[in-house]
């Protein structure tokens, strides 16, 4: 009797798991992180022609497309040039420099936070907190600077303040290599949670971000060329196309991940959002994926 | 130089705007009809290329290349030979309704079962396409 109500409990909980069923493409069904990016990037190396080499992975959806890569120049061009910088841009960075170096009421400043005045602090994130399990992201980090020193904490989805910061900050680990390490139990697990969330279909159209960045990486979705997973998290924030001003706007890595949700249909609902808790636990296996390649943040990403 | 820049602009966003419309919300299209009181699509071609809720946006992924306005994505298989890739028409619907059915690991949304089209817009899109 008591197995027929858990049948009948399980049937009804179906249709609803079956929304975080996972999406059996390279590196599911690997059991350990290594194993995990070497099968994505044995997939990649088969499909794309020629495969793609050393840092060439940051370029992401570019390597298929040499358009898109002359107007990247271009726009990247236009934001180092002073008498031609595109609307946005100049006041983006404005407003970083402004959080990173106006210091606290308390006198202290941001650089004061980090070691080395922040130069290469962004590359210690995202990080497991031994103590809590929990993933703590670049911008955690930010934020607790600010509290730590009587300042209100910045709202992650907000993108010309934290955003802006996140820029600034980030850019000053510029160049160095994503050097992830997961060792430890409450690291495997964070891992595993981000894994899930990537390979997991979500929404009504039940399409996972391993469908677009794994298994149709390379091809093209409505006539846009879709990046491999392999790179997109090393060069977060970006600066993207802004349809109203006809300039650019920053969009933080956790804002992407909204972005893709959003054209991809995912209930608001079920969104996973900025700084949350499955957001860091995303960029964790994001980031992992992307080991050795160099940082740079504040590309121009259309 | 600056007339390109322009253009490139022009195009760039362009794609954005085809990129982010179908965004907007996945909601079943007979409730959402009901209460914006929208009269179902049901024009093929409309169907098969425009994005957005109650529509297939069927081109984000499949080509048309019999049309040379519909070619823009090569996600899916492109719409060539449909009579004798699917001799009966049933099956044709049914990979429409749910292609999860036949291929697990498919990125194909279920339009049938998870309501994101009505049973007559799979008709009338799998009687357009099955000329291709
Ligand atoms: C239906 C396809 C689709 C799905 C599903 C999807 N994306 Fe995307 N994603 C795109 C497209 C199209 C772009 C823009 C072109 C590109 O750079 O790949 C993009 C871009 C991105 C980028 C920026 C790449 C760069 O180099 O600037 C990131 C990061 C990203 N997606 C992550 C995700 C994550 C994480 C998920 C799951 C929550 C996801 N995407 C789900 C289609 C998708």
């Amino acid at each position: 009797m008591k197995n027929i109500k858990l049948v009948l409990l399980l049937a009804f909980c179906l249709p609803a798991m079956a929304i975080a069923e996972g999406v059996n493409t390279a590196g599911y069904s690997e059991k350990t992180p290594e194993a995990t990016l070497k099968a994505i990037h044995t997939l990649f190396s088969k499909e794309f022609s020629p495969d793609i080499k050393g840092d060439n992975w940051v370029k992401g959806s570019m390597n298929f497309n040499k358009g898109s890569e002359e107007y990247n120049k271009l726009m990247t061009a236009r934001m180092n040039d002073d008498f031609d910088q595109p609307v946005g841009y100049p006041e983006a960075m404005a407003a970083g420099k402004k959080l990173w170096e106006t210091p606290f009421a308390n006198g202290k400043k941001m650089a004061d936070c980090f070691a080395k005045g922040g130069k290469g602090a962004a590359n210690d994130y995202p990080r497991v907190n031994a103590a809590t399990g929990k993933v703590e992201v670049f911008e955690h980090a930010l934020n607790k600077c600010r509290t730590d020193n009587g300042e209100k904490a910045l709202d992650y989805g907000d993108m010309k303040t934290m955003g802006a910061l996140s820029i600034v900050a980030r850019r000053l680990s510029d160049g160095e290599r994503i050097k992830i390490e997961v060792k430890t139990d409450a690291e495997k697990a964070a891992f595993n949670r981000g894994k899930e969330i990537f390979y997991g279909r979500v929404g009504k159209f039940e399409q996972a971000c391993a469908h677009c960045h794994i298994q149709k990486a390379g091809k093209i979705a409505r006539t846009e060329d879709l990046s491999p997973i392999i790179g997109q998290a090393a060069h977060f924030p970006v600066f993207r196309i802004h349809k109203a001003t006809d300039g650019v706007h920053v969009i933080t890595l956790h804002k992407r991940y909204q972005g893709c949700q959003n054209s991809t249909a995912v209930d608001k609902k079920l969104q996973i959002k900025p700084g949350s808790d499955q957001s860091s636990d995303l960029e964790y296996f994001h980031t992992y994926i992307s080991n050795g390649l160099p940082l740079s943040a504040g590309v121009f990403r259309k | 130089m600056k007339k390109i820049i322009f253009l490139a602009i022009l195009s760039m966003l362009m794609l954005q705007g085809c990129k982010t419309t179908p965004g907007s919300s996945a909601a079943a299209p007979a409730a959402d009809a009901k209460k914006e009181a929208k009269p179902l699509e049901m024009d093929p071609k409309k169907l098969f290329s425009s994005s957005g809720k109650g529509m297939g946006n069927c081109t984000a992924c499949h080509a048309i290349p019999a049309d040379e306005k519909l070619v823009a994505g090569d996600i899916g298989p492109p719409m060539i030979g449909m009579k004798s890739r699917f001799p009966d028409i049933e099956k044709l619907k049914a990979a429409i309704a749910d292609q999860k059915v036949f291929a697990p690991d498919t990125i194909m949304p279920p339009f049938g079962r998870n309501k994101l089209l009505t049973p007559e817009q799979i008709d009338v899109i799998a009687q357009y396409i099955y000329q291709y």
